[in-house]
């Protein structure tokens, strides 16, 4: 029996080290991903989007909170519980492709298979069937070191998905890749959250695959929000914040700016621009 | 399924080469040792076996053939023949003497006998007669071939020339062979008149054997009768005590070298991909699942290491050999067998470290770049 949301987060928080040393990367993250969905998770650097994803894919154990796969709480699953339900659950796709290098791509693919625990011909098929809807049907006996990075990306996808998980999660899949090849990668994991129902959840930096998100939330200081829309106060001009070149707080409130000069008029008197908002 | 362990292991060539290599310098090392261990433990009981004698008597509280001296009485003889039982009691005489083949000094274990007796001749011939009479030797053909000894030819036996009249086989005993001379000679050279080192008994039946060992020992006064088997495996000891702990040592170093070679390529090889077994574990492998593989590449190394290794062994016995007789490598199955479980053995140990390690690889890895 499938959950209609394969993975929940309950007030997740994950800190590292301890005493003066302790950094909280996450802080109390309530998160549903429901199937064929397409969750973009953005943030800046070092805001726990990385530790988030991994916790999600239950390879961290949370400080405290609850990850749930299908329903099911894993808090006190054994690591060997653990293996069993990401052989089978959890597809991953990293920002390093991280293919197993002596294997050819169909080999990398039906390993996944294989920890799942299926073997022989039918397997080898399947593998081959998952790149050939990749686009990768010629290049199923090289060796990652002879495909291009967009390949490669494809081949780890292929590997995510031939053993058909409910949850798929992608840790800066477009970093290592072309503007259009990441692009590419992201319309793939799109169209795998919606023609096949999975649950999809995608880290990245890069704004233009945020159109193809079907939902966008913003990490920061390990706090996951719904993805504000900033303005430029001045001149109501739609900013993202990561990219902003310039921005100030005032009354602990941050503002972004598309250029120096609204900033400055901003600066000599905040208060005709928020009253007027 | 996939063989990520053959995988693994054929990508890297030339680190597959070191390990297979070093297994198979170490099964090389070790079954040369064992080889020559058993050559030499074969060739010092093979005289005593086929001298045809069913007891050995010597002199009480004396040990082998080569360390004591056993001397005793013709009247030993005397009173050993009128025991029931006992056919035939022929004197050996034999210790280590030099042979002077033109200016060379070669030693020898010189035996002084009848062939008109049949007991304590020549393990077989190889050319030449095994009929030797006074005046006349028979060289081993170890002897023959590392000093060019023909037959016809005079060396000098303790300040007598005697003339080869044979080569004999199956003598070589490494350090010295056995040559034979006529008893008369052995008498008068050997300064034996009237003693023996041993006597060599044929009984009258098999089954009157031990009759006829117990008889000796209870009856006959100084003397000391042992079956052909037990006197063999006292001569072997002799081996055994003085090569055996050397090659005891000599073995566990080739075993060390054995181990330290696969166990640093395979540990290299599981560091270098402690990505990918990080990826693995991710993807839901647990640790057996990873021993596993790298238990696989340290027993494919250790396989391949341990046949190369037996085939280079053939070759540098048959080498060897043919190049110096004192090197005698003789290999049963069962040794080869137990030198493939040491190269089992080696891969196990070997792992043990690149084992433990996987335990500590954090499947988290796999997000950090
Ligand atoms: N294993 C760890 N031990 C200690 N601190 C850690 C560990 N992993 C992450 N952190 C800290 O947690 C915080 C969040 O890190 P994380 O990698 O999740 O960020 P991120 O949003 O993925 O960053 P980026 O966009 O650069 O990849 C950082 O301050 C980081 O230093
Ligand atoms: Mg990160």
């Amino acid at each position: 029996m499938k959950s209609d949301a394969p993975l929940e987060l309950r007030k997740v928080t994950k800190v590292f080290g301890g005493g003066n040393n302790a950094v909280t990367a996450v802080k109390d993250v309530d998160l549903l991903v429901k199937r064929g969905e397409l969750l973009l998770i953005m943030g800046p650097s070092g805001s726990g989007k990385t530790t988030l994803l991994t916790m999600a894919g239950c390879l961290l154990r949370p400080t405290s909170g609850t990850v749930l796969i299908d329903g099911m709480d894993t808090t006190r699953m054994s690591d060997r519980e653990l293996s069993k339900l990401r052989q089978r659950s959890i597809g991953f796709v990293f920002q390093s492709f991280n293919l197993l290098s002596a294997l050819t791509a169909q080999q990398n693919v039906e390993v996944s298979l294989n920890l799942a625990g299926r073997n022989g011909l039918a397997c080898q098929e399947e593998s081959a069937r998952s790149l050939d809807n990749l686009g990768l049907a010629a290049r199923r006996h090289f060796r990652p070191e002879k495909l291009s990075g967009g390949e490669k990306q494809r081949v780890s996808i292929a590997r995510a998905l031939v053993k058909d998980p409910d949850i798929v999660l992608a840790d800066e899949p477009t970093a290592n890749l072309d503007s259009r090849r990441g692009r590419e990668i992201v319309e793939v994991l799109k169209a795998i959250a919606g023609g096949r129902g999975k649950a999809v959840i995608v880290v990245s930096h890069d704004h233009r695959i945020r159109e193809l998100a079907d939902r966008v939330m913003w990490l920061e200081d390990g706090r996951l929000e719904e993805m504000k829309v900033h303005r430029d106060p001045v001149c109501g001009m739609e900013i993202d914040p990561a990219r902003a070149s310039r921005s100030l707080t005032h009354n602990g409130v941050t503002y972004y700016f598309c250029a120096e000069g609204c900033q400055r008029l901003f600066a000599e008197d905040p208060n005709r621009f928020l009253k007027a908002g | 399924m996939v063989n990520i362990a053959r995988h693994n292991l054929f990508a890297d060539k030339g680190r597959l080469f070191i390990s297979v290599g070093g297994v198979a310098f170490a099964v090389l090392l070790i079954s040369i040792l064992v080889g020559l261990y058993q050559g030499w433990s074969r060739a010092v009981t093979l005289y005593v076996h086929s001298a045809g004698a069913d007891v050995w008597v010597r002199q009480y509280g004396t040990a082998d053939m080569f360390h004591s001296t056993s001397f005793m009485p013709a009247s030993t003889a005397d009173r050993i023949r009128q025991l029931p039982g006992v056919k035939q009691a022929t004197p050996f005489l034999g210790r280590t003497a030099n042979l002077t083949v033109g200016t060379k000094q070669v030693m020898a274990y010189l035996v002084g006998y009848d062939s008109n007796d049949g007991l304590g001749g020549p393990v077989r011939m190889s050319s030449g007669s095994a009929a030797v009479r006074p005046g006349e030797v028979i060289v081993d053909r170890s002897l023959a071939s590392s000093n060019d000894v023909k037959l016809g030819q005079t060396v000098q036996v303790l300040g007598k020339p005697l003339k080869v009249v044979g080569i004999s086989d199956g003598g070589n005993m490494m350090i010295y062979s056995f040559a034979f001379i006529a008893r008369e000679d052995a008498e008068d050279l050997l300064r034996l008149k009237g003693v023996a080192n041993f006597y060599l008994l044929k009984v009258e039946s098999p089954p009157q054997r031990n009759d006829v060992i117990q008889s000796v020992n209870l009856q006959v006064a100084g003397a000391d009768a042992l079956s052909v088997e037990d006197f063999a495996e006292v001569n072997r000891g002799f081996i055994d005590g003085t090569f055996l702990p050397i090659i005891m040592v000599l073995i566990f170093i080739g075993f060390g070298v054995g181990v330290a070679v696969i166990g640093l390529t395979i540990y290299a090889a599981t560091m270098e991909k402690s990505r990918e077994f990080g990826v693995l574990k991710a993807m839901g492998a647990t640790n057996g699942m990873l021993y596993r593989v790298v238990l696989q590449q340290a027993l494919v190394a250790a396989v391949l290491g341990y046949v190369l290794g037996a085939l280079l062994t053939i070759a540098v016995a048959a080498t060897a050999g043919r190049a110096s007789p004192m090197f005698v490598i003789s290999l049963t199955p069962a040794a080869m067998a137990g030198i493939s479980a040491v190269a089992i053995l080696m891969s196990l140990a070997a792992s043990f470290v690149p084992v433990n390690r996987l335990v500590r690889i954090d499947p988290a890895i796999v997000f950090r770049s």
